[in-house]
């Protein structure tokens, strides 16, 4: 992901000054563990796949493999 | 991999916008970093509430949190993406998002949306840890990161998040999003939750709200 915000949005937002007491999010207990856990065990129960894919500057396909 | 974009934060001190690095794919080393970094004044801070007999349901809701192990659990499975801002030689705010999440707005119920699971500034850009906060704009940046990562994924700018209660005003106020209200699923622990539309996002992304 990149990012490419304009000199204008940085001057429209300095005008507020309420950019401080920024958290969000669950405890450290959370369902957040219970999904990233559930994501390890599909990783580690999933064969790995054949992906095709274009290379950016030419219309050859490839192989890649993803585990 | 990691993706690097060049962004500004507000120096309160100098009152100038300085070049800071947004990392989206941040390394364990580098969380590491951040961590050394920020827990002495997390820990000073606590030994004062401590002294000051301050109840612990007034602490920094976030100061338990700890990124290394959020790191380490996440590590490798594509769903979750770690992003950090660096200025000045020390990480000054840091953001965990996942792409699994589902919306619950009644109008754009079940579509995908980017879940920011967990973000922080660093303490000394925090009012209730400092007289004098360093560096403003930080959250904002993330946020708006989070709805480009949604925008990437064909999420059209659908960002969900549970806050917590210190948080909330800058969530509904600042960033305009929609309160749900408190979520007393299983999955909410008793936060409240925040979404965006679409045209939320493109508010967020166009900067401040009028």
């Amino acid at each position: 992901m990149k990012l490419n915000l304009k000199r204008g949005w940085y001057e429209r937002e300095v005008e507020k000054e309420e950019h401080l007491d920024v958290t969000a999010g669950f405890s450290d207990v959370s369902s957040f563990d219970k999904e990233v856990e559930c994501q390890k065990q599909v990783a580690a129960t999933t064969a790995p796949t054949s992906v095709p894919f274009r290379s950016a500057d030419s219309s050859i396909y490839s192989g890649i493999t993803i585990t | 991999m990691t993706d690097v974009s060049e962004v500004f934060l507000w120096d309160r001190l100098n009152m100038q916008l300085v070049p800071a690095t947004l990392y989206d794919g941040m390394t364990q080393t580098q969380i590491a970093s951040a961590t050394a970094s920020w827990q002495p004044w997390v820990d000073d801070y606590v030994a004062v509430l401590k002294q000051q007999n301050v109840h612990m349901e007034d602490w920094p809701q976030h100061a338990h949190w700890n990124w290394n192990r959020k790191a380490s659990s996440v590590s490798g499975l594509l769903a979750y993406q770690l992003l950090g801002i660096e200025c000045d030689g020390l990480m000054q705010g840091l953001m965990l998002t996942g792409t699994l999440g589902r919306c619950k707005i009644s109008n754009q119920a079940g579509n995908p949306l980017v879940d920011v699971h967990f973000l922080a500034t660093a303490p000394w850009n925090l009012r209730s840890f400092v007289s004098q906060p360093r560096f403003g704009l930080v959250g904002k940046i993330l946020i708006v990161a989070a709805v480009q990562i949604s925008l990437d994924n064909g999420f059209r700018g659908r960002i969900g998040l549970h806050s917590l209660k210190q948080a909330e005003s800058f969530y509904l106020n600042d960033c305009g999003m929609t309160d749900l209200g408190i979520d007393t699923g299983p999955e909410g622990q008793g936060l409240r939750y925040f979404e965006t539309t679409p045209e939320q996002a493109k508010i967020i992304l166009n900067g401040a709200r009028q």
